[in-house]
């Protein structure tokens, strides 16, 4: 039997507290379920209420509260929504195109980006671009209505989004990736005036959601990836020169919109020699702390900075949540070991579940958390 | 400093200019194309492998110095006369069926050819059927297979499979690779990195 309401369960987690057990997310837009998938697990529970389709351009679109209730999530989401008048038609090659631009086409159900708007743009054409309008009413229709609801009505804990890609990841897709990280080293003026465009309106993005449901929220999401399988993207050098004090700009405006909530920063990859700078900026959470990225390893972490950071994610979905049974139960008790001490722990998985991770694993990663994740926290076998 | 030597330190720094600048001056001292290329260009793109390798320099460096070497390669190569292209073996490489993802792919791409590899990239999103198609056109000594998800590399076992017949060997990569799933699936190597890519190649052809 829970003692506590998920809501308290969360707020003693996030303060570097133990609650009854470790708190279990799904649904936000850094640990949900791919369309195929998210639309199978509700078919197989029996659910039929409307979704809320709160990104179309991307792989895992969809979100739903009947859902999360039916699997014993800790959590309720809010998100601002794309513009109304934006056409997120798909063309005669089965492309979408994203309100920022970017041409998108679904390979076996991932969202690939296959065109680069700003290729061979020049300083002007910054400027000129067609760049989201943030302020668009049609993004906050019935939100601060949801938040007060799910916040005065409901136990759940709150978490909420206002854009799925960072600043820097933006402004890396609508230039090419190559060409970015080239313009960062050789062509600052450029990389500089993109940088501060992207973070501008995503800062607009947040101010939008933060005036509506700022006070509801216990997590703030923030996403922008910095890893790879290997290493950090750039050298921590160059991230504390172009990216780490923007971080810090757009962490402010949130700080400064929801006090009382954390900032939580999603990033993937190999991120270890980012995770100082990081915390400067003011994230309090690290997800998805990916198990099987080069240095970082999850007991290291938390022996680091646990004192610092929360750390949220981390069950591998590389190999364990498409394994075995038995692989799968190994990594959760791992994971437990690793990063619930003390408390500062949410579990989830290091990304959306994949096609490839069966409905019967997710039951039963649910199912293992809820039994294993109970404080105190048994000792791996 | 020999100015080989500078010319490979350029590279390592990503100054394209200065490559092609060099690359010009030590052209008309009549050193041989081929001697710029290995001790120059080669040189400096070697030295950028083992850094990269060692987190010593990140992707952004690196493709810096992909672009400074080409700058030079611009130069130099047109000089060569055809008997004296001399690359150190063939490699077609691409990114297996319904997997978009190509950095990585590139990132094995810029240091095979700045090893001396002649590297047929055949994009991303490749089938079997393509990637047989594009061996049995361009004659590889080796076959490069890139996946960034779980849910495509399975079609690393497929394309293998396919190419059985062909005298090709067969080497993977990508980040939820491993050793084991190469051994599973008969790749004759896994690279865990764009650097050991070069490495493995070397060794394959040894």
């Amino acid at each position: 039997m829970d003692k506590l309401t998920p809501r308290q369960r969360v707020a003693i987690a996030l303060n570097h507290q133990e609650p009854d057990r470790v708190p279990i997310d799904i649904g936000s837009t850094a640990c949900s379920f791919t369309n195929d998938l998210f639309q199978r697990m509700k078919a197989h529970l029996g659910i039929t209420s409307r979704d809320i389709v709160m990104r179309p351009d991307e792989s895992a679109a969809f979100y739903n509260d009947d859902l999360l209730e039916a699997l014993g999530v800790d959590f309720r989401h809010l998100f601002l929504m794309p513009s109304d008048s934006h056409d997120f038609g798909v063309d005669a090659e089965g492309c979408m195109v994203s309100e920022w631009g970017l041409k998108k086409k679904k390979v076996d159900g991932l969202s690939i980006i296959v065109n680069k708007p700003l290729e061979n743009a020049t300083l002007d054409d910054i400027d000129r671009y067609p760049w989201p309008d943030p302020f668009d009413p049609s993004r906050v229709r019935g939100l601060r209505q949801r938040g007060q609801y799910l916040y005065e009505h409901t136990e759940y804990a709150l978490a909420a989004r206002a854009v799925s890609h960072g600043f820097f990841e933006l402004a890396w897709e609508l230039r090419g990736m190559d060409n970015f990280l080239v313009d960062m080293m050789v062509d600052k003026e450029f990389a500089t005036k993109l940088l501060d465009k992207t973070l501008e309106i995503q800062m607009q993005f947040y101010e939008v959601l933060l005036r509506n449901v700022g006070p509801y929220l216990q997590i703030v999401e923030t996403a922008d990836d910095y890893g790879t399988q290997n290493g950090p993207m750039m050298s921590p050098n160059l991230f504390r020169e172009m990216i780490k004090p923007r971080r810090k700009k757009l962490n402010d405006l949130i700080r400064s919109l929801a006090p009382q909530a954390k900032i939580f920063h999603h990033t993937c990859g190999s991120v270890y020699l980012l995770i100082d700078d990081l915390i400067k900026t003011g994230v309090d959470i690290l997800n998805p702390v990916q198990p099987l990225a080069k240095d970082m390893d999850s007991f290291r972490l938390k022996k680091e900075f646990g004192s610092r950071l929360c750390f949220h994610g981390g069950v591998d979905e590389q190999r364990a949540l498409p394994g075995s049974k038995a692989e799968l139960a190994r990594e959760i008790k791992i994971r437990l070991a690793a990063f619930a001490q003390g408390g500062g722990y949410i579990m989830a998985p290091t990304s959306n579940f994949q096609a490839d991770t069966s409905i019967e694993n997710i039951l039963f990663y649910l199912e293992t958390i809820k039994e294993y994740g109970l404080y105190p926290i048994r000792v791996v076998e | 400093m020999s100015t080989l030597q500078e010319m490979a330190e350029a590279v390592i720094c990503g100054n394209a200019k200065k490559v092609k600048e060099i690359a010009e001056k030590v052209l008309s001292e009549g050193i041989a194309p081929q001697t710029i290329i290995n001790d120059g260009l080669i040189a400096g793109m070697n030295v950028v492998g083992v850094k990269f390798k060692n987190n010593e320099v990140y992707v952004p460096e690196v493709l810096i110095a992909a672009r400074a070497m080409h700058a030079g390669m611009d130069v130099v190569k047109p000089l060569l006369s055809a008997s004296e292209v001399q690359d150190k073996g063939i490699v077609l490489i691409g990114t297996v069926k319904g997997d978009l993802h190509d950095i990585g792919k590139n990132l094995v791409r810029m240091m095979l050819e700045g090893a001396g590899y002649k590297v047929i990239d055949v994009g991303v999103d490749v089938s079997p059927e393509k990637f047989v198609q594009a061996v049995e056109e361009h004659k590889p000594q080796i076959v490069g297979l890139s996946a960034l998800l779980t849910t495509t590399m399975v079609n690393m076992k497929s394309t293998i499979e396919l190419l059985e017949s062909h005298p090709v060997k067969v080497m993977i990569g990508g980040a939820p690779v491993t050793q084991k799933f190469a051994d599973e699936i008969g790749a004759d190597a896994y690279a865990p990195d764009a650097a050991t890519a070069v490495e493995l190649a070397d060794k394959l052809l040894a």
